[in-house]
């Protein structure tokens, strides 16, 4: 047992050096060779971060098109969950393959065929291209979670609402959502992120009409520039789990059906 | 079932559709010659043959295909430890546990600068090493960074990898009954002999899951090596990216080839990967639902 406790400690430790790394970075003002640490601190880095044109354009836009695009997933992914649960044509293996398609072929393909495709339907440069793209790859992360929820939920509790005279659409706000919070949140929350750290098919489908965090970020890691770059990290990782506590706010909190409680 | 309900799926297959069916089914022809904007409209393999011979791209492919297979055997190997170690511990260390997975929520462009400044010639490790003496000065630090071997690309790879996989199998770990494992002791199998022919069976259908998802996923992926990758030896996303990029739309063909190539690597290491899945102990029984 005490090897393993050993192990956690090690993994965590170094897991946790690189995550203080960026931290240090950000607020260092000198940090020469071969300092282990800053001799210098202050929020030279931030300032310069913050003076960039496309500092505040680049959050919105992230925040935005993640906003769009989780709903959008969501829109997709429940009712195909609750057809997909129903019906028993296709096997299941079928049905989980269709589904991690866009996790198996890879990205870059996809996006390159796709920004083609859109040039001829002018959808290049649009947000609505760049939505569009992001929810492909959003879905198989919030079909699988929402699959399992819809399988775990059954059909039983929808079953006695219509019995006792519900209409679908009162069946759905009062009974299904309720239940299906837990995993409507962790779905969510996922798909908030990935839209967020999303490089390539903004890239591409964005055609630097669109810049969000990432493409800001990127140049900067590419060239080394520390200090900056990991004050965009930062702000990146903030500004996402302020989008992501939002969307737990608004679908109601982590507590399910126990809420009702009171 | 009644047709309206087919209202249900209409979205998902209408999306699925515009993306993978049109865009792909466009790339390919694109690939095989059908190029009207151009004005090609001969079918011909003549691309593929171009890519195949070219050296540069298939070393690019070879590239890409060792540091695949190796952040993913790593990962799926050193995740497996992390979680049979978790789960014993877990529950006693629950800060710590939740240290541990704090790499899944962390994108890997910002894991790449991470790992950048600790692993360049001036990064943490070289200053560390320089203290104690183990180096002289910042050039006699090994290259780690944009090196031919990319050993900072496969440990971004596994940084954020081996936490995802150790919690995955924990979960499936903690949904075995144990019993499994006590049944096997008690019979005097040695630790090894429980964890080779009870454990291993019974998981390696996730295993090879996440095979799939982690290969396909890192063979293929762009941002990593675009940051942390050397110029003279290029992975292939990188090359299609330098071809997309270029404004002559007479590059695109041999372009669209290489996705269609790459495509059809992923898809043919899922399917044999999930092939040896069933073939190996524990992977006929998974869906006899």
């Amino acid at each position: 047992m005490r090897k393993k406790v050993v192990i956690l400690w090690l993994a965590s430790l170094m897991v946790l050096v690189p995550i203080v790394m960026i931290i240090l970075w950000a607020v260092a003002v000198k940090w020469t060779y071969p300092a282990v640490l800053p001799s210098q601190y202050g929020w030279l880095y931030f300032r310069r971060a913050y003076a960039d044109p496309n500092f505040w354009p680049s959050i919105w836009n992230s925040t935005v098109i993640a906003f769009v695009a989780t709903v959008v997933t969501l829109a997709i992914a429940l009712p195909a969950c609750r057809f997909l649960t129903m019906q028993h044509l296709l096997s299941g293996r079928l049905i989980e393959f269709i589904i991690y398609l866009p996790m198996i072929l890879p990205a870059i393909a996809i996006v390159t065929s796709t920004e083609t495709e859109f040039l001829r339907w002018q959808l290049s440069g649009t947000y609505l291209g760049v939505v569009i793209l992001h929810v492909f790859f959003m879905l198989p992360y919030a079909m699988q979670i929402m699959l399992e929820s819809y399988r775990k939920m059954g059909t039983a509790y929808q079953l006695t609402a219509y019995n006792l005279g519900a209409n679908t659409w009162q069946t759905f706000w009062r009974i299904t959502v309720p239940l299906l919070r837990p995993g409507l949140i962790a779905a969510a929350s996922l798909c908030y992120i990935i839209s967020y750290s999303q490089y390539l098919p903004t890239f591409f489908v964005g055609d630097s009409n669109i810049i969000t965090l990432p493409l800001l970020l990127i140049p900067f890691a590419n060239n080394g520039r520390f200090g900056v770059g990991s004050v965009y990290s930062i702000i990146f990782i903030v500004t996402s789990l302020i989008g992501v506590g939002v969307i737990t706010t608004i679908i109601g909190g982590r507590h399910g059906i126990k809420r009702q409680r009171n | 079932m009644k047709k309206k309900y087919l209202l249900l799926i209409l979205p998902f297959v209408g999306l699925n559709s515009v993306v993978i069916i049109a865009a792909l089914f466009q790339s390919i022809a694109i690939s095989l010659g059908y190029y009207p904007v151009i004005g090609l409209r001969h079918l011909t393999l003549s691309y593929y043959f171009a890519v195949f011979s070219d050296r540069y791209f298939v070393r690019s492919l070879i590239y890409s295909l060792y540091l695949g297979l190796v952040s993913t055997v790593g990962a799926l190997a050193l995740g497996l430890v992390m979680a049979m170690a978790l789960e014993r511990v877990a529950g006693n260390h629950r800060w710590l546990a939740r240290l541990f997975t704090v790499p899944i929520t962390i994108p890997h462009i910002i894991v790449a600068l991470m790992i950048m400044q600790l692993l360049t010639q001036s990064g943490l490790v070289s200053r560390v090493a320089y203290h104690l003496h183990l180096i002289s000065s910042i050039d006699a630090f090994p290259l780690l960074v944009n090196d031919h071997w990319g050993i900072s690309i496969i440990i971004v790879f596994l940084y954020k990898e081996i936490p995802y996989v150790a919690v995955t199998m924990l979960a499936i770990l903690r949904q075995l009954q144990s019993g499994y494992t006590s049944v096997a002791r008690n019979l005097g199998a040695s630790r090894w002999q429980a964890f080779w022919h009870v454990t291993l069976p019974l998981v390696q259908p996730t295993l090879f899951t996440l095979f799939i998802i982690l290969f396909c996923f890192t063979f293929a992926n762009f941002e990593v090596p675009y940051i942390l990758g050397n110029p003279g030896n290029e992975t292939i996303a990188l090359t299609i990216y330098d071809q997309f990029l270029q404004p002559d739309l007479q590059s695109r063909p041999a372009a669209f080839a290489l996705n269609t190539i790459l495509s059809v690597i992923c898809l043919a290491a899922t399917l044999l990967a999930l092939l040896i899945s069933r073939l190996l102990p524990g992977g006929k029984d998974r869906y006899q639902e």
